[in-house]
């Protein structure tokens, strides 16, 4: 019998010799040539695939890759490197070999030699890959289906390919003693890319094909991806060497162009390494080469950049809102916060508020023109004084302005240079708070601000006009720390022209009101808007009591009329009317009222306690104004004219002094004041009204000058003439404009009570609440409440608290370890 | 077969040994198959590298296998194209060669081209099959002669095959040894020309008599006990 066995056609397996390593090793060997020689076209794979398999299967798998592996690291040592130091021509060895090698040789020459072996390398490379593909594919049964390297720990024969394409041509030297290969390639690639930043044209492509080389291979054999050829051997040097040159580039820059010029510069330069690493390096390295150029151009030049001559501060002075967004840009790139820049801002923002501000005090301050000086007299010292004040108007307006316009300057410069930044925002409300806050008078000039809006500004102005007015105002309202002495100044303010009916629009001013409402709260506009309820039931008062009096029939056509104003005494600053050094009593001495006058005053007073019982009405008549009709015998061309006379209280009583004297019977002085009972001041003043400012001298006075004396007589002006027949007698110096230096001091003092009492309540009430509390946390959290109205001086709250621990409301905790205190209930 | 085929897989299967869309040749011996690089590349990477590596098969678009059964070629070339496994779709003169092969012989050369050719799942299909037909036909003739073509192969290449060798053995130890039926009688002889099965079989029935020494011992032990 005979075992039906089919040798014939199957693969010879173990217990048959006919696969002897050497022979078959050789016809690989020989087949791997011609594929290295690029002649793989004539070879037959399945052959090749075959003798490896059958290697393989003999178990001389080993042996197999340990000849492949000599097989390459022979080809590669001899036929690749000769051909690649061939390229090395001196131009190269004088660039990789010292320091000064740049200067050595022509840039052409260095780029003809450095494209010429970069292409070369990059060919030996590229071919080295496609051979060992070839390689690979034939040896397939080996690499792949047996696992033979895994099983070996053993880099695959691909991978250990790459590594002695590293080891043999990248490591090795150009000659004894001389440059390893992968220092050439990296001084190379460095010096075309300094061409390339110089402007010169190189090649990218060849470049980036070299890299991809580098970051192809690795450190050793086990691959590590942290240990890429292209980290290790090129990018720290490619980063070092870019550090020095913007480091130079930027001291150049500083020194040799305009701001602008160095911003723009900055940033083309980044966007050129990006896109460098984009297209010729590896998009590995761009953020670091950023860090790199930010540093050097951005982070240690900001400063610098910022101070030049033509840095910041020129930029604002001249408008230049491009190149400050450019400054912008470049800093927001490194600093989210643009710290540099933010305080270059905040400096110019506060010294131009600096310069605004002194500029109100010089204003302000300016001595009184000419007119001062030429004539001693004392006439012209007061009218001096009246024009000073005019002058603290003239500069409350101007510096209310011009701190608007600063503000609108830079917020316009915010918006268009700085893309609305918020840190910025955030640092140019502080800067204007600051500038205006600096400022001494500025509660009292935005009080004046609107003032003189609501009294003239508003005059011929559309609603919206009138409404950016009022908006203008809140603004630096809004950036005002001591809202509590504005609150002061503006009810004085208010109070003047709702009792002189200077105002051009109530309505407007209810306006402004409810936009302070909105803007710092309930409480603060609830005295002020008490104010115009007063003004409304006065209106509803005098309209009542005229129909009263129409009821008991006097129909008498020389009955005086009333207009009144009843006010709620705390509600409304009526020191305000009051002269410098005049207190309260003094202002409300009893005056004589002729008849006719005394019955309307106690028929009113008689009509308001049938109203309103258990009120007190009190007189203010240095308050008050009159309107009379007065008829002089000569006044239109020698004709008697009839005038509607409008004057003060005061003036009024003593043109009545004179209705029953004949034209040639002199009053003196101390006959009008026995007889009405003006205090002399205000006595004074008047007559100067009425017998010295030439519009409306109804009286003659002996002697003729501007002075009242004690002594002047005074005389019926039946010589009086005047075209116009509505005459407003205005009073000397019953100026309302800005406050005289004792009235600030006064201002200044109550104003430091109030805060004294709302400390105390602030005090009383978060001691109340917390029972007991340490000084710095009692501190800091009155500080707190009372923000919203002013900023206390710490001195002030310590000054309280002692008064209000000698009050026995506090007192302080003995054994406590920092220093507190406890509420007294 | 199974009655809901793939059409696109139906359609593939068409295309076995047609001229149709044919841009490449596969020859052995003296057999010639026209055959598809879209159906051979994407279901073999040999083929793959064969068609793309830039040898001269690449160019001539052909390729000659040398040293490999032209029907097993061909059935390794059918389980590509279709997925079926088997000579039931060889062609008519084919079989006469193919049908003188004992079934359990089949699947070893079956399993050693796929080895070749890097086909893990048919190799993992012949060597179910062979370890069907093996415990199921072991009592023939043909199941010698398929044991000694396992032990041709390479042992690390042939181990699968080796265990269900050694596993039906196991089984059937005492009759494969000492029986006396034509079976067993070409048995011992086929381990007489492969030293490795000798080798093989010794060690397992070392095992056996540890197994039997173990249970003997057990046995006693709780004798004694009783």
């Amino acid at each position: 019998m005979v075992l039906p066995r089919r040798k014939a056609n199957r693969m010879q397996g173990l217990n048959v010799p006919d696969v002897d390593f050497e022979t078959t090793w050789g016809v690989l060997e020989k087949a791997f040539l011609e594929i290295h020689t690029k002649n793989a076209s004539a070879l037959s794979f399945e052959e090749l695939y075959r003798n490896a398999y059958k290697i393989v299967l003999k178990k001389k798998g080993e042996e197999l890759y340990h000849k492949v592996a000599d097989f390459e690291a022979r080809w590669l040592s001899s036929e690749v490197r000769t051909k690649i130091v061939a390229t090395i021509t001196p131009p190269l060895q004088l660039l990789t070999e010292g320091n000064g090698g740049r200067l050595l040789s022509s840039t052409a020459e260095r780029r003809t030699a450095g494209e010429n072996f970069l292409r070369t390398l990059k060919q030996s490379w590229e071919d080295h890959g496609v051979c060992m593909g070839m390689l690979t594919d034939v040896l397939m049964y080996m690499v792949k289906d047996r696992v033979y390297c895994t099983d070996h720990r053993q880099p695959s024969i691909f991978a250990k390919a790459m590594g002695l394409f590293r080891d043999q041509i990248l490591r090795s030297f150009d000659r004894p003693n001389g440059t390893m290969l992968a220092e050439c390639l990296t001084k190379v690639i460095l010096d075309q890319i300094q061409m390339d930043r110089d402007g010169e044209k190189i090649d990218q492509h060849l470049i980036k094909a070299n890299v991809y080389m580098l970051e192809g291979l690795y450190q050793s054999d086990q691959e590590v991806e942290e240990e890429k050829l292209y980290l290790k051997m090129f990018e720290p040097y490619f980063l070092e060497t870019s550090a020095a040159f913007y480091r130079e580039e930027g001291e150049r820059l500083l020194k040799e162009s305009d701001a602008g010029t160095y911003c723009k510069e900055a940033k083309r330069r980044i966007d050129e390494e990006s896109d460098r690493c984009r297209s010729t390096i590896s998009e590995a390295t761009t953020s670091k080469i950023q860090r790199v150029v930010e540093d050097e151009l951005i982070r240690h030049k900001m400063k610098g950049l910022i101070e030049m001559d033509s840095g910041v501060q020129y930029m604002i002075d001249n408008d230049k809102l491009y190149e400050l967004g450019l400054v912008f840009e470049l800093e927001a790139r490194v600093d989210p916060r643009k710290g540099e820049l933010t305080k270059a801002i905040v400096k110019i923002v506060q010294d131009m508020g600096l310069a605004i501000n002194r500029t109100a005090e010089v204003t302000s301050a300016a001595p009184p023109t000419a007119a001062a000086q030429d004539d001693a007299g004392e006439e012209k010292q007061k009218a001096g004084a009246a024009r000073q004040i005019n002058q603290q108007t003239v500069a409350a307006l101007k510096w209310v302005e011009d701190v608007l316009a600063l503000k609108e300057r830079f917020d316009s410069i915010w918006k268009v240079a700085f893309n609305s930044d918020q840190t910025i925002s955030t640092a140019l409300t502080r800067s204007i708070a600051d500038v205006i806050n600096a400022f001494g008078r500025s509660s009292e000039y935005i009080s004046l601000f609107i003032d003189e809006n609501m009294k003239k500004g508003i005059r011929d102005k559309t609603e919206i006009e009138v409404d950016a007015t009022l908006e203008q105002a809140i603004m630096t309202l809004r950036y005002l720390q001591d809202k509590d002495i504005f609150e002061t100044y503006y009810k004085k303010h208010l109070c003047k022209r709702l009792l002189l009916k200077k105002s051009q629009s109530i309505d407007v001013e209810k306006q402004m009101i409810s936009k302070m409402k909105m803007e710092l709260g309930n409480s603060f506009t609830l005295k002020l808007e008490a104010m115009f309820k007063d003004m409304t039931l006065s209106e509803d008062l005098t309209g009542g009591y005229r129909a009263h009096v129409t009821r008991l029939g006097q129909a008498d056509a020389k009955r005086v009329e009333l207009s009144i104003n009843v006010l709620t005494s705390m509600t409304w600053p009526l020191e305000a009317f009051r002269g410098a050094g005049e207190d309260e009593r003094e202002g409300r001495s009893n005056l004589i009222f002729p008849g006719s006058i005394e019955r309307i005053k106690t028929g009113f007073e008689r009509f308001y306690a049938e109203k309103y019982s258990g009120r007190k009405l009190t007189w203010q008549t240095n308050m008050g104004d009159a309107d009379m009709k007065a008829t002089f015998p000569k006044s239109r061309n020698g004709r008697p004219m009839t005038h509607d006379i409008n004057c003060s209280t005061y003036g009024m009583l003593i043109l009545l002094l004179f209705n029953d004297l004949r034209a040639d019977q002199p009053l003196s002085l101390e006959e009008i004041q026995t007889k009405t009972n003006i205090r002399e001041s205000d006595l004074k003043r008047n007559l100067q009204s009425l017998a010295v400012a030439p519009k409306t001298r109804f009286l003659v006075k002996e002697p003729m000058s501007r002075e009242i004396k004690a002594g002047d007589k005074f005389y019926y002006n039946d010589n009086f003439s005047s075209k116009i027949i509505k005459i407003k007698v205005g009073v000397v110096s019953a100026g309302n404009k800005v406050e005289g230096d004792k009235e600030r001091k006064e201002t200044e003092k109550k104003n430091n009570d109030s805060r004294g009492f709302a400390i105390e309540a602030a005090v009383v009430r978060i001691m109340k609440q917390r029972k007991d509390l340490s000084h710095a946390q009692l501190i800091t959290e009155t500080l707190t409440v009372l923000s919203s109205q002013f900023k206390p001086d710490v001195n002030m709250i310590k000054k309280r608290i002692e008064s209000l621990i000698e009050r026995e409301y506090l007192e302080r905790i003995e054994d406590a370890p920092v220093p507190s205190y406890k509420y007294l209930a | 077969m199974a009655k809901d085929v793939d059409p696109l897989w139906s359609g593939v299967s068409k295309l076995f040994n047609s001229k149709d869309f044919s841009y490449f040749t596969i020859r052995c011996g003296d057999r010639e198959w026209p055959a598809h690089k879209a159906v051979l590349c994407t279901q073999s990477e040999y083929s793959d590298r064969v068609v793309r590596a830039g040898f001269k098969e690449s160019h001539e678009n052909a390729i000659e296998l040398h040293e490999d059964d032209p029907n097993i070629v061909q059935m390794m070339l059918v389980w590509l194209y279709t997925g079926k496994y088997g000579p039931i779709w060889l062609p008519d003169d084919a079989l006469p060669s193919v049908g003188g092969l004992n079934s359990v012989e089949l699947h070893v050369p079956v399993f050693e081209i796929a080895d070749k050719y890097l086909l893990p799942k048919l190799k993992a299909i012949a060597a179910a099959r062979f370890d069907y037909w093996a415990h199921e036909f072991w009592n023939i003739k043909g199941f010698a002669v398929g044991i000694a073509a396992v032990y041709d192969l390479p042992s690390d290449v042939g181990a699968p095959l080796r265990k269900t060798v050694m596993d039906v053995v196991r089984l059937h130890s005492s009759t494969f040894l000492h029986g006396t039926a034509t079976a067993a009688w070409w048995f011992r002889k086929t381990m007489d020309e492969t030293p490795e099965l000798g080798a093989s079989v010794a060690m397992l029935m070392s095992e056996k008599v540890n197994e039997l020494s173990e249970q003997i011992m057990k046995l006693e032990s709780r004798r004694a006990n009783r």
